[in-house]
């Protein structure tokens, strides 16, 4: 009787804590993803090994100079440069190796909206066919990818009637960014990445779309890759942030750790150079120093010493595995700042 | 279409006018003269004088030109120097001949470079891109005249295949006419599919790398569908201009290759015109030439309109 009773209690136990992990299985993940790119003689990497976890609901930013390969990144999440190496798994399904007639079911659940509003958009089609065509060719019918067309562009606030028969050239770059927001919503996906999408917008419009994105997430429960150059944007937004330095990720956790108490000093120098709008202020933060090294052949050790004012003999010597010291965020260095450390 | 139409019409008309010009002034800038070539070196001079009274060479530039564009707007081209028949009836039985040569040659290349420029594109660096792009490079450098040669001595004199030169009109049976035909079609196409090929095949590959078509692809279509209507698409307007420019040449520019398969075509009228200072001809086919080639261009800035809803803005 007693056995039966703990038995069924640890059944009972079980089947909660099943209940919790699905809950808490991410939606993507990623592990150790490698991106090559070029031809034997001229061979780099632009992604070195990068690896993360994406929950529903979540928003992970992506930071780091043009060059660091979260562009890559992004691209080889999608499946769009497939990764030369490492794993994908979208809903537990490993993605790398399905090929692109076996992706091609699989690409309504993961979309893009990219840098250039008006590049993105085919200049020669109608707003409502833009937006509606990914469903036509997922076997919705004319009418069906109609009513779904406006229904998204209503969301993102803009009028079907008024605008879908219209053309790209029509509109402004932040109302063809709600166009391509639609157009990526109106495939119901799960994971969003978002490659710099306001990067090209005026200030007074980028907070609109990150407005709209932040809407997106919350509604649909979306999973969302954010992909920045500009640490203020992805602090507005994001949930944890990921630094990238040469293709890899040299610091990751949630935005508010990252941006009281940064362990890296890359992330300390970042966060440095975000402007202080402030004409009063002298600005006595130690800048960035030197150029990014070619991908094409990282230093040895850690990629980020030969800018680094902390950088020593080990650092030249050992790879910093990226890893979490208790109660911080993880970090890939060997001599992490402290918190409320400053560089200099 | 109104707009566009009471532009264009006024500069269609200015081309025209310049165009006729011109060749009615050739008679004054060419050394010797229409009434020699034809009497002869011992023509007394009142014969030279009443031969040019009566093809109107006696009068001076303008009046000449406007008697010539006057009739010509009647439909009426004058008289040949030579033969002394209409030469609008020269002209119409000519241009069947280049005509159907002409309109076969575009076809052909149309048919096999598309097909290829985007096969090539969607694959770059690929097998058939590498392939497609060493032999367009060493057809490039063939000239047609070398082509024609190449093509009589291979498919004719070695294969026996087809005949070495000559004309079968199509309402002789079409088999015999394109028998004739095969050869000076094939000539004209080679030359140009290498031409459309490159030209078309840089076109996709810009248009590939824009970020719609990645964002297509990121939509899970697929890549024959991406190629087809994201692609090709927005190319169709390099297309068009391109087949525009190459129907026009190829009208006027068939001269090589009737003269040396012997067709009895506008290429070959105009050389033997010229030859013999039979000038109402010459003007006859230029002027004619010159309308199919301003009335095509014409055409194709309307297919502009029609594929990019841009241009409608813009203009």
């Amino acid at each position: 009787m007693t056995t039966a009773n703990t038995a069924d209690t640890a059944e009972g136990s079980d089947a909660s804590e099943a209940a919790d992990t699905v809950t808490t299985v991410p939606v993507l993940e990623v592990e150790d993803v490698r991106v090559d790119y070029g031809t034997r003689g001229s061979r780099f990497t632009a992604v070195s090994g990068v690896s993360f976890a994406l929950h529903a609901g979540e928003t992970l930013g992506v930071v780091g100079e043009s060059g660091c390969g979260k562009s890559s990144l992004g691209r080889a999440v999608l499946q769009l440069t497939p990764p030369t190496s490492g794993s994908v798994r979208l809903g537990g399904r490993e993605l790398t190796g399905l090929g692109r007639r076996g992706m091609r079911p699989v690409r309504r659940r993961m979309q893009v909206v990219l840098q250039d509003p008006v590049s993105s958009l085919n200049p020669r089609r109608r707003i409502i066919d833009i937006v509606g065509e990914g469903l036509v060719v997922g076997g919705a019918s004319k009418g069906e990818a109609r009513r779904r067309a406006a229904e998204v562009l209503r969301e993102v606030g803009m009028d079907p009637d008024a605008v879908g028969h219209r053309h790209p050239h029509e509109f402004s770059g932040g109302q063809c960014q709600r166009v391509a927001i639609a157009r990526a919503m109106a495939m119901r996906p799960q994971v969003l990445v978002c490659d710099e999408p306001v990067a090209s917008l005026d200030v007074s419009v980028q907070a609109q779309v990150l407005n709209l994105l932040a809407d997106m997430k919350a509604e649909h429960h979306l999973a969302m890759l954010f992909i920045s150059h500009d640490l203020s944007v992805v602090t507005t937004i994001c949930d944890r942030v990921a630094v990238m330095y040469l293709g890899t990720v040299v610091e990751i956790g949630p935005t508010e750790e990252i941006h009281r108490r940064p362990a890296h000093p890359y992330t300390r120098i970042l966060l440095d150079s975000v402007p202080v709008p402030d004409p009063e202020t002298v600005d006595d933060r130690p800048g960035i120093q030197g150029e990014l090294p070619s991908p094409g052949n990282p230093p040895s050790g850690c990629r980020f010493r030969t800018r680094c004012p902390r950088a020593q003999q080990l650092c030249a010597d050992v790879v910093p595995p990226l890893a979490a010291p208790a109660g911080r965020t993880a970090v890939a260095c060997h001599f992490p700042l402290e918190p409320g450390e400053t560089l200099g | 279409m109104k707009r566009f139409l009471t532009r264009r019409v006024p500069h269609v008309l200015a081309v025209l006018v310049i165009v006729t010009f011109a060749t009615s002034a050739l008679i004054d800038l060419l050394p010797g003269s229409a009434a020699s070539a034809v009497l002869g070196e011992n023509a007394t001079a009142a014969q030279i004088a009443e031969f040019n009274a009566r093809f109107g060479l006696d009068a001076p530039l303008i009046p000449r030109y406007l008697a010539w564009i006057g009739h010509a707007l009647q439909g009426d081209l004058g008289l040949s120097i030579r033969l002394g028949t209409p030469v609008s009836g020269l002209v119409a039985e000519r241009i069947p001949v280049t005509g159907e040569i002409a309109l076969l040659a575009i076809l052909v290349t149309v048919i096999v470079a598309v097909p290829l420029a985007a096969r090539a594109a969607d694959r770059e660096s690929g097998i058939v891109d590498r392939i497609a792009n060493g032999l367009s490079s060493a057809l490039v450098a063939v000239p047609a005249f070398v082509m024609a040669v190449l093509l009589v001595y291979v498919l004719s004199l070695e294969l026996g295949l087809l005949p070495v030169a000559g004309w079968s009109p199509l309402d002789a049976g079409l088999g015999e006419n394109l028998r004739f035909l095969i050869m000076p079609v094939l000539t004209l196409a080679l030359v140009e599919i290498p031409v459309m090929y490159r030209v078309l095949r840089a076109d996709l590959l810009t248009n590939l790398r824009e970020d719609f078509v990645l964002a297509a692809r990121a939509r899970g279509m697929s890549r024959s569908y991406v190629m087809l209507r994201h692609v090709l698409r927005p190319s169709s307007f390099s297309l068009i201009t391109m087949i525009g420019l190459t129907v026009g040449r190829l009208l006027g520019g068939t001269v090589i290759v009737e003269q040396i398969y012997g067709l009895p075509g506008l290429g070959s009228l105009v050389i033997s015109s010229i030859s013999s200072k039979d000038i109402t001809v010459v003007q006859g086919v230029v002027v004619v030439v010159a309308v199919i080639y301003v009335f095509l261009n014409l055409v194709v800035d309307l297919c502009y309109t029609l594929l990019d809803p841009r241009v409608k803005v813009a203009r």
